[in-house]
């Protein structure tokens, strides 16, 4: 009875795995990759991995962060360690990252003095930064809430080979399949927080994923792409499990890489890896955008508040409003407290002082608003090129009311005045971070503003060494003969001459 | 690792076409002891209940791989780590976990034969119940630990032994009480050998375990909550398990072959046989 009923099974097993001769319905298909990673297991043919960890080594990218607009986000080097569980679901990218060949041009942290450790976590509906893996529970560690990562976070764990899978089947009659350049091609829509992204999923010959694509909203890029490619699979497990996983991954967004890695090993064994969240992550108070005006001189005010300032300068018109920076929200709250402050004047001018994402990425609520983009020569034709890029996934300000950049390019010099107030755009010269870059100087009040040359540290803060950008930045104060006294930085906090002088150590 | 993993399923197949027969049987109201408690004892299937749901009789327990069942997965090694389940360790534990995880051949303590302990051993094969005390019996693969196991729980109202005073065992000391129509069970007193699972879950000699069993016709359901602050961040609760009265006035508890440990030196590779 026994023997006869295992037969029984084994015959049905087998039929059921035999890959579908007849056309191929979507879950067929699904159901073929899955197999084909190894995933299903036990007669019961479940789903069976739910943790999982590699390690890898390569390259990161800083994204939106190109030395000149419109090259290639720049490199750093990277031992990567991610441990994920589709369950919870909650992942841990634990990267160090270095330049060992000494500074390269562009932003995103270059140059680094020493690798640069760096562990972003999300589990469920948290997202958080840790000192040290497990931050939070240990005195000492810190666990820094990151609430606006968390989707981000969530997309990139289900864009993993299981994890777009595993969507997949969830996705039920809405995932199609199709075929294209004889590749076959799963297409369905995420769920929960990430409902309204579509993901693209190719398979290889062997039935497992080798490029998945999704697009969603980025401030500057509009509907961006992210392009992952999985290649060379292997069973890179320690215990042999037959799980084999990608040895190289490259990850793309706005056509460059973000991601190149070489994994050295997988454990898809469902090992031990846990998500505890942290109390002061679980309740850190939804993010808010806060915008402070600070009066620096006679119509001139500091408008601080997050971690990326601006400048509103009045002229007797008008305003000009230095830098609309990071997205929709932060610009449009910059320009709220504008308005508030400078009551019936219209910002006609929008200085924006470099390329970077950070940077642009509010620049169009000030389009919108109708102010004229005062910018770099070489910045102009990427910021028309990027700007007609469709913005349907999340349309902002200037996509739900188009209307044409009017943008003004700044070769070296740039005077903005009307008698009463003066504003003086240099470009900035020797700069590593970013080309060009604008600096702005008020003579009238002997005010610099200037971007990421000098992002003072916080009261009370050891001194650091000596950096390069600093120096260079008081070296083209001094080449323009500029008479600074107080220093704007749209990073830190208002800060003087002396101050600048002390951090390249100039006493 | 005494037996062949073909023994351990066929016996596991065995377990659960009795449960089926034994679920066959229908509800039945809840007896009571003459104290007026929910009478407990009786010879109960189904102690192991995998979190893999399946009304196949032998998906919850052999393991296979590439979907048939002539290809068995060689260490069920997916499958049996993959319950979302887990007690959360302090973060400078959670290595110490993986690496007695990937070396279970050699860290599993029931892998050399010794006991499973509390609460591994999970909930008993019969149990016997008088006013005063209930005796707890065991058999393998049950027990885990090899080797047929029993445990006595005090049920007269004494307290524990202070901590102190207690030496530590593999089943602690048991004192149990009753809440409403729920049997408490409250364990202190361990040593800190016996792990909780088969992956790496180790704990320390604090470690307070709780354990309610309540009868509900001829379904007993038995959960343990595991707090041990020295190394978890959280109490723990294990998933439930619910086992079904062996409705035969004439069942007894088989008797389980000896463990003699004589695999181990042959193992060539981390996978757990």
């Amino acid at each position: 009875m026994m023997i006869r009923r295992f037969f029984c099974y084994s015959l049905i097993a087998g039929a059921l795995a035999a890959p579908c001769a007849r056309a191929q319905d979507a879950a067929t298909v699904i159901k073929n990759a899955e197999y084909a990673l190894g995933m299903i297991r036990g007669p019961q043919r479940i789903d069976a991995i739910n943790t999982l960890e590699y390690w890898g080594t390569g390259s990161t990218y800083a994204f939106g962060q190109a030395y000149h607009p419109g090259s290639a986000w720049p490199e750093f080097k990277a031992t990567y360690h991610a441990s994920l569980s589709y369950a919870v679901p909650a992942m841990r990218i634990d990267v160090t990252r270095s330049n060992p060949d000494g500074p390269i041009q562009g932003g995103g942290g270059l140059p680094l003095a020493s690798p640069q450790r760096q562990i972003q976590v999300v589990s469920g509906k948290f997202g958080w930064n840790e000192s040290v893996p497990g931050a939070g529970f240990t005195a000492g560690t810190t666990a820094t809430p990151t609430s606006d990562a968390v989707n981000d976070r969530l997309l990139q764990l289900w864009m993993t080979p299981f994890g777009v899978l595993k969507m997949a089947v969830k996705a039920g009659a809405a995932a199609k399949v199709s075929t294209e350049g004889g590749a076959t091609v799963i297409t369905f829509p995420l769920s929960g927080p990430l409902e309204g992204i579509t993901v693209k999923a190719t398979l290889n010959a062997k039935n497992q994923p080798e490029r998945v694509e999704t697009r969603t909203n980025d401030p500057v890029l509009g509907d961006m792409v992210t392009e992952t490619t999985y290649s060379d699979y292997k069973d890179l497990s320690e215990i042999t499990t037959d799980v084999p996983f990608p040895s190289h991954i490259v990850q793309k967004q706005g056509g460059f890489p973000v991601l190149d890695l070489t994994i050295t090993k997988a454990d898809t064994n469902n090992p031990y890896v846990v998500f505890p969240v942290p109390d002061n992550v679980e309740k850190a108070p939804p993010p808010a955008v806060k915008v402070e005006t600070q009066k620096v001189s006679e119509g001139v005010w500091y408008l601080t508040g997050g971690t990326h300032h601006s400048v509103a300068v009045e002229f007797k018109d008008y305003v000009a409003l230095v830098e609309c920076p990071l997205n929709d929200a932060r610009a449009l709250a910059v320009i709220d407290a504008v308005k508030k402050t400078v009551p019936h004047k219209p910002i006609r001018y929008a200085v924006n002082t470099h390329h970077h994402f950070d940077h642009l990425g509010g620049l169009r609520a000030c389009v919108a608003e109708g102010a004229t983009v005062v910018t770099g020569a070489e910045e102009k034709p990427y910021y028309e090129k990027v700007w007609a890029m469709p913005h349907t996934i999340s349309p902002d300000r200037l996509g739900k009311a188009p209307k044409k950049a009017v943008i003004e390019a700044v070769a070296e010099k740039r005077v903005l005045t009307d008698g009463t107030q003066t504003l003086e755009l240099y470009r900035l010269q020797g700069t590593n971070h970013a080309d060009p870059m604008l600096i702005g100087y008020l003579p009238k009040s002997k005010v610099l503003i200037e971007a990421d040359a000098y992002n003072p540290a916080p009261p009370n803060a050891a001194p650091g060494p000596v950096v390069k950008e600093n120096v260079n930045l008081y070296d083209n104060i001094k080449r323009l003969n500029l008479d600074v006294q107080q220093i704007t930085p749209l990073h830190g906090r208002l800060m003087t001459i002396s101050d600048l002088r002390k951090a390249i150590g100039q006493n | 690792m005494k037996r062949t993993c073909l023994g351990c399923a066929l016996a596991g197949v065995v377990l659960c076409l009795i449960s089926v027969s034994a679920a066959a049987q229908g509800n039945q109201s809840t007896p009571r002891t003459a104290d007026g408690h929910p009478d407990l004892s009786g010879v109960w299937i189904g102690q192991r209940a995998p979190f893999v749901e399946s009304t196949d009789p032998l998906a919850q327990n052999l393991a296979s791989r590439d979907g048939t069942l002539l290809n068995f997965e060689r260490d069920n090694a997916m499958i049996r780590r993959s319950d979302p389940n887990k007690p959360m360790y302090k973060p400078e534990f959670w290595e110490k976990v993986q690496k007695l995880d990937q070396n279970g051949n050699t860290e599993d303590p029931s892998f050399g034969c010794k006991p499973a302990g509390v609460p591994r051993m999970g909930p008993p094969a019969q149990l016997v119940q008088t006013p005063k005390l209930m005796v707890f019996l065991y058999m393998s693969p049950a027990a885990e630990g090899w080797g047929d196991a029993y445990r006595v729980i005090m049920t007269d109202g004494r307290a524990h032994t202070p901590l102190d005073d207690l030496d530590g065992t593999w089943k602690g000391e048991s004192i149990g009480h009753w809440e409403g129509d729920t049997l408490v069970i409250d364990t202190i007193g361990f040593n800190d050998t016996s792990w909780l699972d088969i992956t790496g879950y180790f704990h320390s000699e604090n470690m307070h375990v709780i354990e309610r069993m309540h009868r509900d016709g001829d379904t007993l359901t038995w959960q343990a909550t595991v707090d041990d602050p020295d190394v978890l961040v959280k109490p723990w609760t294990m998933n439930t398990r619910t086992l079904k009265l062996n409705a035969d006035p004439k069942a007894t508890l088989t008797e389980t072959l000896p463990c003699v440990e004589h695999d181990l030196s042959h193992l060539v590779t981390k996978e757990h046989h």
